[in-house]
């Protein structure tokens, strides 16, 4: 009888039940509670698995989508970061050189006053004339109004030796650099006993090189690369004790009863910024290696770089 | 079977569905997969086999959406169903454009009764005025997605009335 009964009204029941019971849930679930229903548990075990896997393939087409499709705006972002990027290597390039300098400067002040026997003026190289095998073959200083600087006064760096003030006219002086061929200073290698000139070579295809001529009478030690050629002060010019440069050739060659090493010079002229213009020192006396005492202590000098010569 | 397809297919929907309805900026842009369920399944399915897959349909978004109580869906589902049972005795819902009509305004009576069951039973609810401000772009997604779901639903149904026809013939063979 309930089976006739069902099978009459069954439309009647089935749109009871579902219009009924989830009136009822609602009921239920819509109450402030604490935890969670069987109902909702049961739900979750369902469907989580399910939206975690539909929600991963949609991340990966959204992924695809912007990362490979949506791509507009992308040249104009790329041109604005460029050029972003272009002004803050700018600044960076600035920073750097601003480093450097200041690095230069206290270098530079720190040489000025360890020798504080010579009084300098700082003056900054404003040009540089080049051959066309860019080698520097004379640098351009900005004096200013300073009437202390005068032609043959040496040019130095905490580096060493640059040359001697060639001419001078208003705010500006020209500077021979220690490596032109009319440059001429009495050096000795230092610890090895020998004194001599170191001349410029001033050869277009040797950059940065030049001749020294040395007597060679009496050495003791055997010179090598590497060691360091030193300024004497003798010829009044250039203070003691700066380098000049360093051999980079052990093996001399013969020029008439001299040898000539090849040096490579202790200052970079390409890159020089500031320089300390020596504008008086003291020569030191006594020690000035005049052809009759060189021949007493069997030391043979050029006579024609002697301040006398 | 057919049913168990189709609610099988509405499922998947419903997940693809579930992930975009989190996020709040493409949530206005979804799609109600429930009111797609509800008339496709009252214009073309059985009477009480149609009504348990537009239900289960509803408890199935119940379970994936979990911010009302567990029923509203489910009630929206089956009151959907009944109501484009209908519909359909009038407008003829094989065709493109009343298809279209009828899940516009359908999505605008689920919204509003869902509304509706949230004000009653869920007081904590106080997202009315997104809700209906979302509506219109929802229907629109609705209309425009009905077409092509339900010629896809077409074709799945269309394999298995081919397999029982076949079924009924070897039969009739026997």
């Amino acid at each position: 009888m309930i089976r006739a009964l069902l099978l009459r009204h069954h439309r009647r029941i089935l749109l009871v039940l579902v219009l009924v019971l989830p009136l009822l849930s609602m009921y239920v679930h819509g109450k402030p509670r604490e935890g969670s229903t069987l109902a909702e548990r049961m739900l979750l075990r369902v469907t989580s698995p399910l939206a975690a896997a539909t929600g991963a393939f949609e991340d990966a087409l959204i992924g695809i989508w912007t990362g490979y499709v949506d791509l507009v705006g992308v040249r104009e972002r790329n041109a604005d970061l460029e050029a972003q990027n272009r002004e803050l290597l700018g600044e960076a390039l600035r920073s750097r050189a601003l480093g450097e300098e200041l690095r230069r400067v206290k270098r530079l002040c720190a040489f000025r006053e360890a020798k504080s026997e010579l009084r300098t003026v700082p003056a900054r190289v404003v040009g540089r004339e080049v051959s066309q095998f860019f080698r520097v073959l004379r640098v351009r200083l900005d004096v200013g109004e300073m009437d202390e600087v005068q032609e043959g006064q040496a040019v130095v760096t905490h580096d060493g030796v640059v040359g001697r003030i060639e001419k001078r006219s208003g705010d500006y002086a020209d500077v021979m650099l220690v490596t032109d061929a009319r440059s001429a200073a009495h050096a000795t290698i230092a610890g090895k006993g020998v004194v001599g000139t170191a001349r410029g070579k001033g050869k277009q295809k040797e950059f940065g090189v030049e001749f020294v001529h040395l007597d060679r009478a009496e050495r003791q030690e055997p010179i090598e690369p590497g060691d360091a050629v030193l300024t004497t002060g003798h010829d009044r010019v250039f203070p003691a004790g700066l380098e000049i440069g360093h051999i980079t050739e052990a093996t001399p060659s013969r020029a008439g009863p001299y040898f000539e090493y090849t040096l490579t010079p202790a200052v970079t002229f390409a890159t020089l910024e500031e320089v300390l213009i020596v504008v008086a020192h003291s020569a030191p006396a006594g020690e000035l290696p005049a052809p009759e005492a060189a021949r007493k202590q069997r030391l043979r000098v050029d006579p024609a770089n002697t301040p006398d010569g | 079977m057919k049913h168990l397809a189709w609610l099988l297919c509405f499922v998947g929907l419903l997940a693809l569905e579930a992930p975009l309805l989190r996020s709040a900026e493409h949530a206005w842009l979804v799609p109600d997969v429930l009111v797609l369920g509800a008339i496709y399944l009252g214009s073309r399915g059985d009477w009480a086999a149609g009504l348990l897959t537009a239900a289960a349909v509803g408890l199935f978004k119940d379970g994936f959406s979990l911010a009302a109580p567990v029923g509203v869906f489910t009630e929206i589902g089956a009151l959907g169903f009944l109501a484009t049972r209908l519909v359909g005795q009038r407008v003829d819902l094989g065709s493109p454009m009343p298809t279209m009509a009828t899940c516009g305004v359908g999505t605008f009576i689920a919204t509003g009764l869902f509304l509706l069951f949230e004000l009653i039973f869920h007081r904590a609810f106080g997202a009315f005025e997104e809700a209906l401000r979302a509506v219109p772009s929802i229907a629109l997604g609705t209309m425009l997605l009905a077409l092509p779901v339900f010629a896809g639903l077409d074709r799945v149904g269309a394999l298995f009335d081919r397999g029982e026809r076949m079924r009924g013939v070897s039969r009739r063979l026997r």
